[in-house]
């Protein structure tokens, strides 16, 4: 699991800023209101849903579990082994 | 002057408000606090610096900034100058926004600096006098400037008070004229209808360049309430938001349903952080029923309205919803609002009977002066009365709806390729003409697949030059360039050809067909 910050932040990258290849993201940056508009984020959603294999519960998209790439690898991790 | 005057422009409001309560906050950001005497103030600072850089009574006024005191205050200021204001999505790429700023020639741009150095590229040639900059909330750099003993133009309530641009059919952008007396016809009806009250609190959570944007100013002016602008960051989580709503006890929230559907469907939302709510108001798109009901339940204690009106007419018809139906059809659009006339008329040009379909048609006070500098647009859109009753002209929607036998409406459909996303109006044209100007691309449609959340998504289908190689990212970044984030198709399907019909035009019903079946 040690590339979930990257696979998500390939994704950020070609799907959310339309950077091909593209280390846009560094792992402390503010995702939401920087980043992410409120239909990149469901994509976010989405796309970590099905790449990571977890249901994300709609209680869990808070500041806390999105805000930076660091805060999402441990959600996923924590999710993961649950 | 003394005593209380009757508003005639839409400014007045603010005037007013000043006069009766200047110690009241006006509006409310973070932890700045603007009372109405010091909005009035600043905007009155801003409109002495317009006529001191030339601005003259319908002269236009470009307003390309996040929203902040300052910024509220120069759309005031730009009246008050005897100037209309053009507000241009601080989130649109540099190109567009010149496009605008050029196409309604606009005299003084007011923004940050750095809207304004990304823009300066995209105005070279053109006539802009002056830029205004209002840095982090802007008002030392406004009370800065100084006192002007110019004298202010009087205004006629047939003057511009603001021009909207939205997506246009032909690939670029068309301004919508709106004067006074338009902006007041809704004003003073949503005043009425909600029965505002000078302790409302409300929110602004639609950016300035977007209709929503009139009622949350100006409803909250003339009822000398306190507006809330919604920092972006709380808008994009739906927990940020209920937090926001409890925070400052939001009274009256009018937004799009999916900024409503966010709240919903994110952060586990509580209850108790919406107990302030009186009025919900959403337009712009249709809320569906289940989650409809969702809110319902949730804030019993609100009264949940849908008001449906394009940008040429504002809100010209409403809907209050009293009970959640149990099917999960959408509800109605509803009835004209008052000094409206909405009707539907049939393909074979009648008034359209009960469950009839029937194209809508809006005629009143409400209704745009035109499109900038588009007389033939203009021409198509505003038109003489298909029934033949009145001589003023009425507002062709494109919409298709029926009427029930209480005079509601229930929207049905475009007749064209307009289509909603997260309540934005697109036209399918406006994208594909984005896609179609990258160099490796032969060929392109655009299609809108129906979402429960976003109301549509879009998809470009394209087909590359022989020989060219592109890659969907690079599709999708020179659209960005180009277009508002909501414009960006969402995917990007590259083909050998695209399927044409039997008279030789793209087959867009099986592109739409295709691309639905693949979700």
């Amino acid at each position: 699991m040690d590339d979930v910050k990257d696979k998500i932040r390939k994704f950020l990258a070609e799907e959310i800023l339309f950077e091909e290849g593209g280390k846009a993201v560094a792992d402390d940056q503010a995702l939401v209101g920087d980043v992410l508009d409120s239909l990149a984020l469901m994509q976010l959603v989405e796309y970590i849903e099905q790449e990571f294999e977890i249901d994300i519960a709609d209680e869990d998209v808070t500041p806390a579990n999105f805000q930076t790439l660091n805060d999402l690898e441990r959600y996923v991790k924590a999710q993961s082994e649950a | 002057m003394t005593g209380s005057r009757v508003a005639f422009l839409l400014h007045h409001y603010l005037e007013e408000a000043a006069r009766q309560r200047p110690d009241h906050p006006a509006v409310v950001l973070g932890d700045r606090v603007a009372t109405y005497a010091e909005l009035n103030r600043l905007a009155a600072r801003i409109a002495g610096a317009l006529v001191e850089a030339g601005v003259e009574r319908g002269d236009r006024v470009g307003v390309f900034a996040p929203k902040s005191v300052a910024t509220i205050a120069a759309l005031y200021g730009a009246m008050k100058a005897g100037a209309c204001y053009v507000p241009i999505d601080p989130g649109s790429p540099a190109m567009r926004a010149g496009f605008i700023a050029r196409d309604c020639d606009v005299r003084v741009l007011v923004a940050d600096s750095a809207h304004a150095a990304s823009l300066a590229p995209e105005l070279e040639g053109a006539d802009v006098r002056r830029t205004l900059l209002t840095d982090g909330d802007g008002a030392d750099a406004i009370e800065g400037l100084p006192e002007s003993g110019a004298s202010l133009p009087e205004g006629a309530d047939t003057d511009l008070a603001y021009i909207l641009y939205t997506s246009g059919s032909t690939g670029e952008p068309k301004g919508v004229m709106l004067s006074h007396r338009n902006a007041m016809t809704f004003v003073e009806w949503s005043f009425a209808n909600l029965g505002l009250e000078r302790d409302d609190r409300f929110s602004s959570h639609a950016p300035f360049h977007f209709d929503l944007s009139v009622f949350d100013l100006y409803a909250c002016a003339k009822a000398a309430g306190t507006l809330y602008p919604v920092p972006g960051d709380v808008a994009r989580m739906g927990a940020s938001t209920a937090e926001f709503v409890g925070e400052h006890a939001i009274t009256v929230w009018y937004s799009v349903p999916s900024a409503l559907m966010l709240l919903l469907t994110q952060g586990g939302v509580d209850a108790a952080r919406l107990a302030s709510w009186r009025h919900v108001v959403f337009a712009g798109e249709v809320f569906p029923t289940p989650y409809l009901r969702k809110l319902a339940a949730l804030v019993p204690q609100a009264r949940l309205h849908n008001w449906y009106g394009p940008t040429e007419t504002n809100v010209c018809t409403y809907h209050v919803v009293h009970e959640v139906p149990a099917s999960d059809d959408p509800i109605p659009i509803g009835r004209s609002c008052e000094n409206y006339d909405c009707f539907a008329v049939t393909a074979d040009g009648r008034e359209a009977g009960v469950g009839e379909e029937g194209e809508l048609y809006v005629r009143g006070s409400g209704v745009m002066a035109g499109y900038w500098g588009r007389p033939e647009r203009t021409a198509e859109a505003l038109v003489a009365d298909p029934l033949g009753r009145h001589p003023d002209p009425c507002y062709r929607t494109g919409d298709l709806v029926a009427p029930d036998a209480g005079g509601s409406f229930r929207f049905l459909g475009r007749r064209d390729h307009q289509i909603k996303t997260r309540g934005y109006r697109v036209e399918l044209g406006e994208v594909e003409a984005a896609v179609y100007a990258h160099d490796a691309i032969r060929e392109a449609a655009v299609v809108a697949i129906p979402d429960d959340r976003l109301g549509h998504a879009l998809v470009a289908f394209v087909v590359a030059h022989a020989g060219l190689e592109v890659s969907a990212v690079a599709v999708k970044k020179h659209v960005s360039e180009r277009l508002p984030r909501y414009m960006v198709p969402a995917s990007i399907e590259f083909r050998e050809a695209l399927p044409k019909t039997s008279t030789g035009k793209i087959d867009r019903q099986s592109l739409a067909k295709e691309a639905g079946a693949d979700r």
